[in-house]
């Protein structure tokens, strides 16, 4: 069952780009209270976003959607070799939703 | 959590870093003794002049330069999971050549150069809490190219840059009351540029530049009784070549290391510091591009250097330190 899930979950969040030096790719991380992501070079994860960034305290994204828009951002400014730091401001245009922190 | 925890298993273990090479191949051939090995692309823009620290298994890092920019973003690097997570935004203006140091588990950010002049603020980072708060600004002249080291409870900063002159003060800051004062006592030259590193709780400082002059003389510092002790002279031996600026100091199971910085240009060579016998030991050049304004972190057990800049050319890559390894170029 749990092997399924591994299965499913790597087949299905995952969005691949063969575009890019390596394989750039992210993968939306479930976690106790929302979602993460982390964007993989081939094998190695570069970045792993456990909490929105940018902002105080340690909020996850409330759901997969504003999770994934974020990772493509960030493997987009990868893939244009710009600085892949997010800002409040960008995260305001993809109308992430930001919970308070529990 | 549990499930997260299951769910990211095996993609971990993929990723987790293999120790365990120390001392398996001594060299007779001091050159060829000290190793690098590629670690983690960051994928941030490449940044110089940025400003950091460890805490606990994490390096910390951010503000900078990036050649067009001064930038506010902070990250965090997962020593044993080999990967960056951008944390919350440096809360004050955006700039470079600011000091990092830790005290007690939080890290502290401040003074710097946001592009048209020097600070004096500085901001308080608690990882339990991904925060940022302003503490007290240095009552003092508003500086860049400083040192600040954390230590027995407290913070240190001083010599650096003003604009107009080069500094030689140092400041001691309590984190408890939240204040600065004046630390009497340094016997050394003003200087820009310098760098520190900390064995067994004494604090060694030297290298730096001031009016062209790259100056020799080198300190330690018992945080205990704060008291200035002078070591031999970097230039003490004719083939030691440490002097320099803008480098990098780390310590690494008991021996101290300055690596990358500009003489004359940026230079890759790495130096090692035996605390006790005060001599200097070549060791094999960073294997990266040559660096100057680069960050190192060390959790006293694993160091890694990277960032800076050679020239205009700014680099983004971070590269690990096996002192005591042969030199192997595949890595």
């Amino acid at each position: 069952m749990l092997l399924c899930l591994i299965a499913y979950g790597l087949s299905h969040l995952s969005t691949f780009d063969t575009s890019a030096e390596g394989i750039l790719r992210s993968e939306i991380i479930a976690l106790p209270n929302g979602y993460g992501y982390q964007i993989y070079s081939g094998d190695q994860v570069l970045i792993r976003q456990e909490f929105i960034p940018a902002i105080y305290g340690q909020t996850p994204f409330s759901s997969k959607r504003d999770a994934k828009a974020v990772a493509d951002l960030v493997m987009e400014k990868i893939k244009n070799r710009s600085n892949p730091q997010v800002t409040k401001e960008e995260m305001e245009e993809l109308k992430i939703r930001i919970l308070s922190s529990p | 959590m549990r499930k997260a925890a299951r769910f990211f298993n095996p993609l971990f273990f993929t990723t987790l870093i293999i120790l365990g090479f120390y001392g398996c191949s001594e060299d007779d051939d001091d050159d060829d003794i000290g190793n690098w090995v590629d670690r983690s692309v960051f994928d941030g823009s490449p940044r110089s002049g940025v400003s950091g620290f460890v805490i606990d298994n994490i390096g910390y890092m951010g503000v900078g330069y990036d050649g067009d920019d001064y930038l506010s973003s902070f990250w965090s690097y997962n020593i044993e999971g080999d990967y960056w997570s951008q944390k919350a935004d440096f809360p004050g203006t955006p700039r470079n050549a600011a000091v990092g140091f830790e005290i007690n588990g939080k890290g502290y950010i401040g003074s710097g150069y946001d592009g048209v002049d020097e600070l004096n603020d500085f901001y308080v980072y608690d990882p339990t809490n991904n925060s940022w708060t302003q503490i007290a600004s240095l009552p003092n002249t508003k500086r860049r190219s400083a040192v600040a080291f954390g230590a027995n409870g407290y913070g240190y900063f001083g010599t650096g840059y003003d604009g107009d002159n080069d500094l030689k003060d140092f400041w001691k800051y309590d984190p408890t009351s939240n204040t600065w004062t004046e630390l009497e006592g340094f016997g050394g030259n003003k200087r820009r540029a310098a760098t520190t590193f900390t064995i067994n709780g004494i604090v060694y400082f030297g290298t730096g530049v001031s009016n062209g002059t790259y100056l020799d003389d080198f300190w330690a510092f018992d945080p205990v009784t704060e008291t200035w002790t002078k070591k031999l002279d970097l230039d003490e031996e004719d083939d030691y070549d440490v002097s320099r600026s803008n480098a990098v100091g780390f310590e690494l199971n008991g021996y101290g290391y300055i690596a990358c910085g500009e003489i004359s240009g940026a230079t890759s060579s790495v130096w090692e510091y035996d605390p006790s016998t005060d001599t200097w030991e070549e060791k094999t050049n960073f294997e990266g591009a040559t660096r100057q304004d680069a960050i190192a972190f060390s959790n006293s057990s694993r160091a890694f250097v990277g960032m800076g800049r050679t020239g205009t050319l700014y680099l983004d890559d971070l590269d690990e330190f096996f002192p005591f390894e042969e030199y192997d170029d595949e890595d």
